[in-house]
């Protein structure tokens, strides 16, 4: 027999800071780590813009998705702290 | 669209208990919607507009105005659509004492409670009034008590006891212009203590 139970699970949103080249679209965006790594120097603008990206890891299919996603899911619950708060449906045999 | 979603958190708020009240035209910010729950806690609801939502910084905003309403509210709920709530972090709304109520087409829901702001009401304040004023009067005593106990011991120190008083007397040299019955006299001795020892009833 099966059963279902509620549980929250709380995942932890990742932050990365993508440099874009807006003048050259064939060069590669590179986090701003690895673009001080590589240019030795902060990303000026125009030339450069920096994107946020947030993004978490899907508890239902474990799939990365970014977290303004999570606000059209019917298990997502409260973004606090950090981390995204949502409701997994566990069965129990 | 916003009634609609008002009509909505309406229905919901009421069903936890909450009765609708008219909202005060004498605010300068007005929330949309206006309750008081069963223990006469006044509560307000601020529900954005998608106009409103639109603004870059809207929602920071939004709370900054919202914080306004704690003065005369005692719970402050900020109702957002669903996808917003994934964009702010609640512990912001939290931090500032709001509830937070998300909602979309199916649901609604309340994810982050509100903080209960106490307001002083005439009779609360004259009462607290009186407490502060025996407090302070009973720590002015309890300062006077101290006062007296730390007198008191010092006198207490002072008082020379019987043995002292009787080394100190051994100690006196009788002059000699006095008449020859005061020396070698047991009795000056006896009539030297008078006053200082207790008292003996005799029965």
């Amino acid at each position: 027999m099966l059963a279902k139970a509620e549980n929250f699970v709380y995942t932890p949103i990742r932050s990365i800071r993508l440099v874009v080249d807006v003048e050259d679209v064939f060069s590669p965006e590179l986090t701003l780590e690895d673009f001080l790594k590589l240019h030795g120097k902060n990303p000026e603008p125009p030339k450069y813009r920096i994107l946020n990206i947030e993004a978490v890891t899907c508890s239902e299919d474990n799939q990365p998705i970014l977290v303004t996603e999570c606000g059209r899911c019917p298990r997502f619950i409260r973004r606090f702290n950090g981390h995204i708060s949502c409701k997994k449906i566990l069965m129990i045999q | 669209m916003i009634s609609s979603t008002e009509e909505k958190l309406k229905s919901y708020l009421m069903s936890k208990g909450m009765q609708p009240l008219p909202i005060d035209d004498s605010l300068e910010t007005k929330p949309n919607l206006s309750f008081q729950e069963g223990n006469g806690y006044k509560v307000f609801v601020k529900v954005p507009s998608r106009e409103e939502l639109q603004e870059r910084n809207a929602i920071l905003n939004l709370i900054l105005n919202s914080t306004t309403f704690r003065k005369t509210a005692n719970k402050v709920y900020l109702a957002l659509p669903k996808i917003y709530a994934s964009i702010i972090d609640g512990a912001i709304i939290q931090g500032q004492g709001l509830g937070l109520i998300i909602y979309d087409e199916k649901i609604i829901d309340e994810v982050i409670a509100p903080k209960i702001f106490e307001h002083k009401d005439s009779s609360n304040y004259q009462e607290n009034l009186a407490i502060e004023q025996l407090v302070s009067r009973i720590s002015q005593l309890e300062q006077t008590v101290q006062t007296l106990k730390f007198e008191i011991s010092q006198l207490k120190s002072i008082r020379p006891t019987f043995g002292e008083a009787a080394k100190t007397e051994k100690i006196e040299k009788i002059p000699d212009s006095l008449p020859s019955f005061f020396r070698d006299n047991a009795w000056l001795d006896i009539l030297s203590k008078r006053g200082r020892e207790p008292e003996r009833y005799v029965s």
